[in-house]
């Protein structure tokens, strides 16, 4: 098992080396040049000469190419051409923003949608499934920017309950600064013992959460129903209650384990892609986070950022599904290596 | 104190479910009695509700009406909990082996489940012996002990399968369709070993089956089933030396030699047309060469003659 997961590894970082090529190709092949942006209305020649010296631009694809790979192993993405900070330390920033957001989604789909999956496959084709298939139909089918501004008006507009958009109150963080350690600041504000930059931090949570939550919710929940009913009508769970297991340990043991294969793959494969597609709730959330960032870079020509941004998410794309993939060893002993 | 009461005692099984053709009465009326230590079988063709029945009996199929007595204690009528308890009771063994192990668990897990149910408080230490004294009584060597079931044939997994219905030391097996889904030199194996069984524990058999040899060589009793109906039962060598009702006669005839020419003597009727005609009169006189009028108008009754049989003509 360790063989496969260092093999699996040399596999990752192959991949990414990969994914760094062609990132890097495709922002040399397009159109657009950064030096405009930088570089205001009317440059000069001398000035747009020196700026692509600069950055290196005068030089031959594949000396470019060489040292950026050369630059990335070594951690080092560039500066932003927007902010003039470096792309790594922006990056990380934004992202614990966004894993702050995501993680707590994805937890609170998989905490839902598990246990109501399992309830609806028990009571299947009973109102309760009904339900379900409702809330999940409509999880799928409602646009994300929709929904989102419906939970506005109503928890910020109508009922003044929650805040309408960002992370954390403003005037508080800057009143009772919080001291970064993880980067989550739920958990930092806990760490610190200031419990109104954790309300605060909470508050602003629950709308994007709820958001970007509903649509994974659906598909796991969905998932998780009908891989139960499979399962449940499968001819060992038969046997299982001819000798008399209980109700308990026939949806909870016998049925579950097999469900949970197949459903880790797909909350993997939800997690990694919220990591990136959160961008819609970012935006309307005014939500400092990855997605944002990535559309500003995008539309700004920051290729550096672009790249990074590309890198990063990929990277922790492929480590997400690395460890559902060892996880299928805990789940199913018929796998040996 | 001597108990008595019949190792199984089925009383007027009636069930129906929704179906593509309106309601299907897959069982109407159903009784016997399995005395101790004797076996029954369950025939007829496909359809014909034998394996309702064995899941009725067994409680995993809810009945409409009647009773299941199990060594005189009210199955049907326990609650949830109490049939869970009263199930080490009896031990079941399914068509197919290979799905009715939990392809998860190795085998001796697979075995050992049963005790892990009814006997939590018995060390894992005791399980895996005990798993493995039922393993090798039903002839699987140590080696097979670790696998999972993917890994055994056919005839192995449902020795194990046996093995695990034998565990709990029942008095009662029930077979769905124990042989149909092994090749016949398995088939065979399976046969004996089923007999060796009986002989050395005094078990009984409740076979669900449309294998006749497995019905001659294994069972005193026999039920044939027509459309949810019992239209014959009784000491299974006396039905077959003597059929009284003209399907027995023809199940008998046809079913050893399954060749094309004489299924053509079962004409093709569908489901719906049993059905409609079992509400009125015998479901048998749309295939019947006997058949009469007064077939049409009346619901033959179950009548003893040498033995039981429903059938207003029967043969003699």
């Amino acid at each position: 098992m360790l063989g496969y997961f260092f093999r699996r590894l040399a596999m990752l970082a192959l991949i990414v080396v990969g994914v760094a090529i062609f990132t890097f190709v495709l922002s040399r092949a397009l159109p657009s040049s950064p030096i405009e942006m930088m570089l205001g209305s009317k440059p000069t020649a001398e000035q747009i000469a020196q700026a692509r010296a600069d950055l290196g631009l005068d030089r031959p694809v594949v000396i470019q190419l060489g040292r950026y790979i050369v630059q990335v192993a070594q951690g080092e993405f560039g500066t932003s051409l927007r902010t003039g900070r470096p792309v790594m330390e922006e990056v990380i920033q934004r992202l614990s923003a966004t894993a702050e957001l995501v993680s707590l989604a994805l937890l609170l789909a998989v905490a839902l949608g598990v246990p109501l999956g399992i309830l609806s496959a028990a009571q299947r084709g009973r109102w309760i499934d009904g339900l379900t298939r409702m809330l999940a139909v409509s999880g799928v089918a409602v646009p994300v920017f929709f929904l989102g501004i419906v939970l506005q008006m109503i928890f910020y507009g109508w009922l003044g309950w929650l805040p309408l958009q960002g992370r954390i109150d403003t005037n508080l963080i800057v009143d009772f600064p919080v001291p970064a350690h993880t980067g989550l600041l739920l958990i930092d504000s806990a760490l610190a013992g200031n419990t109104s930059a954790l309300k605060s931090a909470f508050s602003h949570l629950v709308l994007p959460t709820l958001t970007l939550m509903l649509a994974s919710l659906a598909t796991i929940l969905r998932a998780t129903r009908n891989m139960m009913i499979e399962v449940l009508g499968s001819d060992h769970i038969r046997a299982a209650r001819a000798y008399g297991a209980s109700r308990r340990s026939l949806y909870f043991k016998l049925a579950l384990k097999p469900t949970l294969v197949p459903l880790l793959t797909i909350i993997g494969l939800t997690y990694g892609f919220m990591l990136g597609g959160s961008v819609i709730t970012e935006v309307l959330f005014d939500w400092p986070g990855i997605g944002a960032y990535i559309v500003e870079s995008v539309v700004t020509n920051d290729y550096p950022a672009v790249l990074g941004v590309t890198l990063v998410i990929s990277t922790l794309y492929l480590l997400i599904n690395l460890v559902v993939d060892m996880l299928y060893f805990v789940l199913d002993p018929r796998i040996h290596v | 104190m001597i108990d008595t009461a019949a190792t199984l005692s089925v009383k007027n099984l009636t069930k129906s479910f929704v179906g593509q053709h309106g309601i299907v009465h897959a069982l109407r009326d159903v009784s016997f009695e399995i005395e101790r230590g004797q076996s029954l079988s369950i025939v007829g063709e496909s359809g014909c509700g034998k394996t309702t029945a064995a899941l009725c009996i067994a409680g995993l199929q809810s009945l409409d009406a009647g009773s299941v007595t199990l060594s005189g204690k009210n199955f049907s009528a326990a609650s949830r909990a109490e049939q869970n308890q009263l199930r080490s009771d009896f031990g079941m063994v399914f068509q197919n082996p290979l799905s009715a192990l939990n392809p998860r668990m190795r085998i001796w897990q697979s075995v050992a489940e049963p005790l892990r149910v009814h006997q939590p408080t018995l060390s894992g230490e005791m399980q895996h012996q005990r798993a493995q004294a039922a393993l090798e009584q039903v002839g699987l060597g140590a080696q097979h002990f670790r696998a999972f079931p993917g890994e055994l044939s056919g005839g192995q997994l449902q020795r194990v399968v046996l093995a695990r219905a034998l565990i709990l030391n029942p008095k009662l097996v029930i077979l769905d369709e124990p042989t149909s889904a092994l090749d016949v030199s398995i088939q065979a194996q399976v046969l004996n070993l089923l007999q060796e069984l009986r002989d050395t524990r005094g078990l009984s058999y409740l076979f669900i089956t449309h294998n006749l040899a497995l019905v001659e060589v294994l069972t005193d009793q026999v039920v044939v089933m027509y459309a949810g109906r019992v239209v014959e039962s009784g000491p299974a060598a006396l039905v077959f030396a003597k059929p009284r009702h003209p399907y027995t006669q023809e199940l008998i005839r046809t079913i050893p030699e399954a060749t094309p020419k004489n299924r053509a003597a079962f004409r093709a009727i569908n489901v719906g047309q049993i059905q409609a005609a079992a509400e009125v009169g015998c479901a048998y006189r749309l295939r019947c060469a006997h058949a009469k009028i007064e077939c049409a108008n009346v619901v033959p009754p179950l009548a003893t003659q040498t033995h039981a049989v429903a059938c207003l003509f029967p043969l003699s």
